[in-house]
């Protein structure tokens, strides 16, 4: 029965989820997402996350496509200073040399943020992406990150239940 | 180089989009927007949307997988049963029914809600993602949708920020 589905049988296990280091640079993140994009071009969503890791091997954070995204503000930001002109240099070098090296550590969301529980069910994990408008997320099993579970796998299960219903 | 590229550039063509008619019923689009999901060493991969076509096959919006699920009552349950998680399931199935009359042309989001233009430059595109919270832009010429532009496929222009 589709309703019943647990988030462990739908997740992406943690060991195939695309992961890099916390002092990692943006640029490896970049290319991590590139080699992660399925094996056609075209519309196609593969992962729109990676998962973070210390220097210990823990499991940290999440840096999604959305966060990525943000930097462009931040450049924007960048332009409309050099615009105001000299007064604001002193500032404008401190603050362009701190984002300029941004490691993967900056803009990552912590991992233990939210999660979802290997036993909870399909619908609970749909409920909390849509709630908290995330794509994807952390799968928690006795304290330790398992898998991932994303919305296009939770939209496959819910689809199933949908269609059964039809028959 | 990624200083002199447009929106064109980044953009996928409309022809990789699935389709769904403007009076399709919400089930329709879930059956279709599935069929386009492809497993691959068992992580499925797939397109985030739907181009809703109007009764002249011209692309009339957008529906995301987001919103399909908004659209069959997901969300609708937060408000009671949140807590409830023992009988949750099986409230939740006898709810998880989409209304049967509900169709796509009004969940869709309009194709002229917030667009982008096949000249715009990546940077304008991507401010416009982040004002509206949306991953996916309609790009609009003319004569009407060519395009879509999605976060993913502005990376190279991000990397260029880097």
């Amino acid at each position: 029965m589709p309703a019943r589905r647990k988030v462990r049988e739908i997740m992406v296990p943690v060991t195939a989820y695309p992961r890099v280091h916390e002092d990692a640079s943006l640029h490896e993140v970049v290319d991590l997402l590139r080699e992660s994009a399925p094996p056609e071009k075209g519309a196609w969503h593969g992962y729109q996350s990676v998962l973070v890791y210390d220097r210990r091997g823990a499991l940290v954070g999440l840096l999604t496509l959305r966060g990525l995204l943000k930097l462009v503000r931040l450049r924007h930001l960048d332009r409309d200073l050099r615009v105001l002109g000299a007064s604001w240099g002193a500032y404008y070098w401190q603050w362009y040399r701190e984002t300029r090296g941004l490691r993967v550590r900056d803009i990552m969301r912590p991992v233990r943020a939210v999660t979802v529980r290997a036993d909870d069910t399909v619908l609970r994990a749909a409920l909390i992406m849509l709630w908290r408008h995330f794509n994807s997320l952390p799968v928690v099993d006795d304290g330790i990150v398992v898998g991932m579970v994303r919305l296009l796998d939770v939209f496959w299960v819910l689809g199933e239940l949908l269609e059964a219903d039809e028959e | 180089m990624t200083g002199t590229l447009r929106v064109k550039d980044f953009m996928v063509g409309l022809e990789h989009y699935p389709t769904v008619g403007a009076g399709a019923t919400v089930l329709e689009a879930v059956v279709a927007l599935r069929q386009s999901f492809r497993r691959v060493e068992g992580v499925w991969y797939g397109p985030q949307l739907l181009v809703v076509l109007d009764e002249g096959g011209r692309p009339a919006g957008l529906l995301t997988l987001r919103a399909l699920l908004h659209a069959v009552g997901i969300k609708d349950l937060c408000a009671d049963v949140w807590f409830r998680s023992e009988a949750w399931s099986w409230y939740a199935l006898r709810q998880l029914r989409p209304d049967s009359t509900m169709r796509v042309r009004e969940i869709m989001r309009p194709v002229d809600a917030v667009t982008v233009h096949p000249d715009d430059s990546p940077e304008e595109a991507a401010l416009r993602m982040l004002d509206h919270g949306v991953s996916h832009l309609p790009v609009t010429a003319g004569n009407g949708v060519v395009g879509i532009l999605r976060v993913i496929d502005l990376l190279p222009y991000i990397e260029s920020l880097l």
